[in-house]
C-alpha cells in the first residue's frame, strides 16, 4: 500500500473543505464552516492498477489573521493551491502559499484549483491570468465542488504526478 | 633591482635550457629515478591522489609525534571542542540524529540505574511499616523473586495498551500499527491528526526542544514518543507504568536502526513496515490487578441449593429422629402406656406397644416434640393398666363421683372422701370393688344435700330474713311492704309444695315482736293480734290456714334487736302429729 499526504491550500472561503468533501463523500454543503486547524480525511483511489491511500490534510484557510502553519505542509507529497475565481485577491494568496509549500515541502507536485467555476459569470480572475499561471508551467484545472466539475480529475491527476 | 642587475646564473641557465643542456645534466644527475619522480611530480600537482596518500600515514604520523611530544593533546582539544561547537550550533539535528541510537541506551542506563536505587530506598522506607496486605505482598516477593518494592509498586498498576501506531514523522503518514484486539479505527486519520496536533503545539508554542509526550482524552492517554524520523504513539487505558516508555524509546530506537534506510527514502510505501508482523506487538500490553478468578456464579450458587438442600435433609431427618426417640421416651414414661418396639419405613415411623384405654391420647406429645400426627402410626393393643393414676382415671370415670367427692388412691386401696347422696355412695360401695386394681374401697363420706333442699334452704332463709314494720298503733302495708308481701307469698307457697322429707311439713311461725317496757300485757296483746292479722292477710293471700301459727317475742329475749311493732317469719318442719 502507498500512501501519499496531500496538502489542501488556499484562502480562507475558496473551498477547499467543499473539494475535499465533494471527493471523499460525493457531498456538497451550502453551509460554510470555517476549518479551524486542520481536518484530515483520507481516500484510496486506484491509480495504474494500484492502491494508494491519499491523507488529504485541508489545511485552514489563509488570511490576514491566521497565517498557515509550514509544519502542517512538511512531509506533504503533492498540494493543492485553492483560489476561487470570484475572488481575485484569492490567487495572491495562493501563490504566496505556493512559494511557502515550494519551501517546505521541497520540488513536489502541485497543481492549482481555480474553484466555483459555476460563477463563471461572476469570477475576477480572468483568463488572462489563467494563462499567466499556465504560462509558468503550472497545472491550473477550474473546478466547482459544487456542481462536481473536474473534482475527480483534479485529484487523480495529482496522485498519478505523486506517483510518477 | 633594475633589468641591469639580474642574476647571472638565471642568464646561464636560459642558455642552457634552449640549448638542451640543462636537460642533459638532469638525467646524468637523477639516473634511473626519473620515472618516479616525474610520477611524485604528478602525485604533488593531483591534490586529491596526494591528500589520499597521505591519509594513510597521517594517522601513525600522528601517533609518533604524540608519542614525542612534538604534538601536544591539550593544544588539539580546544580545536576539536571549538569544532564541535560551531557544527552543533549550525545544525543541532545533524548531531542529535547522528547521536539519537547512542545516547539513548547510555540515557536508560543511567535511568535504570536511578529506578534501581528509587527501589531500594522504596524498599527500605516499606520494610519498615508492616500490615496484613503487606505481609502478603512480602511472601509474594518471596515467591516471586521480585522485590518487595517491585511487589508494591506493581500493585498500583491496572491498565493497558490499546492501539499503538508507528507514524512517519514528517509527513504524518501511518507506517505500522498494533491493536489489543481486532477491531482496529481508522488508524490513518488517527496518526494524521496525531501528528497534525504535535505540530501545532510545537509550532504554536514555538517550542523546538521540547516534544509532545502526552496527550490526554478522558479515560484514555495517548502517549508519544517521537525519534528524528518516526513517532510511536501508544493509545492506553489507566495507570501506566512509566516502565512502559522504556519499552516505547526501546522499540522505536529499533525501529530506527532496523529501518534507517527505509525511514530516510519514505516515499509513502509502507509494505516493508507491514511485513514486519511483531514490529509493534510487544508494545501492546495490559496488566490488571491480580483479580480473584471469576466464579461460576450460577453454578456455586447451584451447588450451594444442592447442598443446602441435602443438609438440611439430612438435618431435619436427625432432627426429626432425635425429637422420635424423645418422643418415644416420654410416651413410654406415660402412665397407662407401654412402648415395646419402633422402627420406620418409607418415611413413617410405627410405634407397637400396649395402652390403656385411659391413657393419654398421643396427638398433644407428638406436637410438643414437632412431630406430624401422620407420620406416626401407633400399633398399640389395649390392656388394663395397674398404674394409680390410671386406676384413678378409671375409679372416677367408672363411679361419676359429684364434684363434692375426692378419689384418692394408695397401695390397691380406694379412698372416697367428701359429700354425696346416699344413693351414689350406695352404688359406689357395690361397683368400686369390681374396678380392676382396687381391691379394697374406705370411704369417709357425709350425705350431701340435693340441689333442690338447698334452693329450698335458700328460700327459707329469705323468708326468714324478711321482716315487716308497722307505726304505732297501726295496722297496714306500704307499697313497697306489699311487694315485699306478695314475694314471701309466693316463696311460702314454693316452700309448701316442697316435701323435704316424708315425715314432717313445714310450719310458718308468724313473730310478732314487741317490748316489755310499759304494759307488758298489753303489748303482748297488741303483738298477738298484729300476728293474727298478719295471718289473716297471708290466708287471704291463698295460704293454708293450718301451717301458720303466731307467736309474740318480746325483744328483750332477742339476740339480735329488731325494730319494735314487726312481725318476722321462721319456718320449720314437724310432723304432722306435732302440729
Amino acid at each position: 500500500m502507498i500512501k501519499k499526504k496531500i496538502t489542501m491550500l488556499g484562502a480562507f472561503a475558496v473551498g477547499k473543505t467543499s473539494l475535499v468533501q465533494r471527493f471523499v463523500r460525493s457531498i456538497f454543503s451550502e453551509k460554510y464552516h470555517t476549518t479551524i486547524g486542520v481536518k484530515i480525511d483520507q481516500k484510496i483511489v486506484q491509480i495504474d492498477h494500484q492502491d494508494v491511500n491519499l491523507l488529504l490534510w485541508d489545511i485552514h484557510g489563509e488570511d490576514e489573521f491566521q497565517k498557515v502553519k509550514p509544519a502542517y505542509v512538511m512531509g506533504s507529497a503533492g498540494f493543492f493551491i485553492v483560489m476561487d475565481g470570484t475572488r481575485k485577491n484569492t490567487m495572491n494568496i495562493g501563490l504566496d502559499l505556493l512559494a511557502m509549500a515550494q519551501k517546505v515541502a521541497g520540488n513536489v507536485p502541485f497543481i492549482i484549483l481555480i474553484n466555483k467555476s459555476d460563477l463563471k459569470n461572476d469570477w475576477e480572475i480572468t483568463d488572462s491570468d489563467i494563462n499567466n499561471l499556465t504560462n509558468k508551467g503550472y497545472s491550473v484545472i477550474l473546478t466547482s465542488a459544487k456542481d462536481n466539475i473536474e473534482v475527480e480529475k483534479a485529484f487523480l491527476t495529482l496522485a498519478k504526478k505523486l506517483l510518477n | 633591482m633594475t633589468s641591469q642587475e639580474q642574476n647571472p646564473m638565471d642568464d646561464l641557465s636560459k642558455k642552457m635550457e634552449s640549448q638542451g643542456y640543462l636537460e642533459e645534466i638532469r638525467r646524468i644527475l637523477t639516473g634511473y629515478n626519473r620515472k618516479e619522480l616525474t610520477q611524485l611530480n604528478k602525485l604533488l600537482k593531483d591534490k586529491k591522489a596526494f591528500a589520499a596518500e597521505i591519509s594513510q600515514l597521517l594517522p601513525e604520523a600522528f601517533s609518533q609525534l604524540i608519542e614525542s611530544g612534538e604534538v601536544n593533546l591539550d593544544t588539539i582539544q580546544p580545536l576539536v571542542e571549538e569544532t564541535l561547537k560551531d557544527s552543533i550550533k549550525k545544525n543541532p539535528r545533524t548531531l542529535s540524529d547522528i547521536l539519537f541510537p547512542i545516547m539513548m541506551p547510555a540515557i536508560r542506563k543511567a535511568v535504570s540505574e536511578d529506578i534501581k536505587r528509587m527501589l531500594d530506598t522504596v524498599n527500605s522506607t516499606l520494610e519498615k511499616g508492616f500490615s496484613p496486605k503487606r505481609l502478603a505482598w512480602r511472601i509474594q516477593s518471596i515467591f516471586s523473586g521480585k522485590t518487595y518494592g517491585e511487589i508494591v509498586l506493581s500493585h498500583a498498576y491496572i491498565y493497558q495498551v490499546k492501539q499503538v501506531f508507528l507514524i512517519h514523522k514528517e509527513t504524518g503518514l501511518l507506517l505500522a500499527q498494533a491493536n489489543i484486539d481486532d477491531n482496529p479505527t481508522d488508524a490513518d486519520l488517527i496518526s494524521a491528526m496525531l501528528s497534525a496536533i504535535k505540530d501545532f503545539v510545537q509550532d504554536s508554542f514555538r517550542s523546538g526542544k521540547e516534544n509532545l509526550d502526552a496527550i490526554e482524552l478522558g479515560n484514555f492517554n495517548i502517549w508519544i514518543e517521537q525519534g528524528p524520523k518516526a513517532i510511536l504513539a501508544a493509545i492506553v487505558e489507566g495507570n501506566v507504568p512509566q516502565n512502559y516508555r522504556l519499552l516505547l524509546k526501546e522499540t522505536l530506537e529499533g525501529i530506527h536502526i532496523d529501518f534507517s534506510y527505509e525511514l530516510d527514502n519514505f516515499q509513502g510505501d509502507i509494505t516493508v513496515f507491514q511485513q514486519d508482523k511483531e514490529l509493534l506487538n510487544k508494545c501492546i500490553q495490559k496488566e490488571k490487578k491480580p483479580q480473584k478468578k471469576s466464579k461460576p456464579i450460577a453454578a456455586l450458587i447451584l451447588i450451594l441449593i444442592v447442598l443446602g438442600s441435602f443438609g438440611y435433609w439430612i438435618y431435619e431427618k436427625a432432627i426429626e429422629k432425635h425429637h422420635f426417640n424423645q418422643f418415644v421416651t416420654s410416651y413410654n414414661n406415660t402412665q397407662g402406656v407401654i412402648v415395646t418396639k419402633t422402627y420406620k419405613k418409607n418415611g413413617q415411623w410405627f410405634v407397637y406397644g400396649l395402652r390403656d384405654p385411659l391413657s393419654e391420647k398421643p396427638g398433644r406429645l407428638l406436637g410438643s416434640y414437632n412431630l406430624q400426627p401422620k407420620k406416626v402410626k401407633f400399633k398399640m393393643k389395649p390392656y388394663y393398666s395397674l398404674s394409680p393414676i390410671i386406676i384413678l382415671k378409671r375409679a372416677s370415670r367408672k363411679l361419676k363421683p359429684p364434684g363434692t367427692i375426692i378419689l384418692k388412691y394408695n397401695s390397691d386401696t380406694l379412698f372416697i372422701s367428701g359429700k354425696a347422696n346416699k344413693n351414689w355412695i350406695k352404688e359406689t360401695k357395690l361397683t368400686a370393688k369390681m374396678i380392676p386394681g382396687i381391691e379394697t374401697v374406705i370411704f369417709h363420706t357425709t350425705h350431701s344435700t340435693s340441689n333442690r333442699q338447698q334452693k329450698l334452704k335458700q328460700k327459707i332463709l329469705a323468708i326468714e330474713n324478711t321482716v315487716f314494720s308497722f307505726p304505732y298503733n297501726g295496722f297496714y302495708l306500704t307499697e313497697q311492704q306489699q311487694q315485699e308481701f306478695n314475694k314471701l307469698i309466693k316463696e311460702t307457697k314454693s316452700i309448701l309444695k316442697f316435701n323435704l322429707n316424708q315425715d314432717s311439713i313445714p310450719v310458718i311461725i308468724v313473730n310478732s315482736f314487741t317490748s316489755k317496757s310499759g304494759n307488758a300485757n298489753a303489748n303482748k296483746r297488741i303483738a298477738q293480734e298484729r300476728a293474727n292479722q298478719f295471718i289473716n292477710l297471708m290466708i287471704k293471700a291463698g295460704l293454708p290456714p293450718e301451717v301458720m301459727v303466731p307467736k309474740v317475742v318480746f325483744e328483750e329475749k332477742m339476740k339480735k334487736s329488731l325494730p319494735p311493732r314487726s312481725v318476722s317469719f321462721k319456718i320449720k318442719y314437724v310432723k304432722p302429729n306435732n302440729l
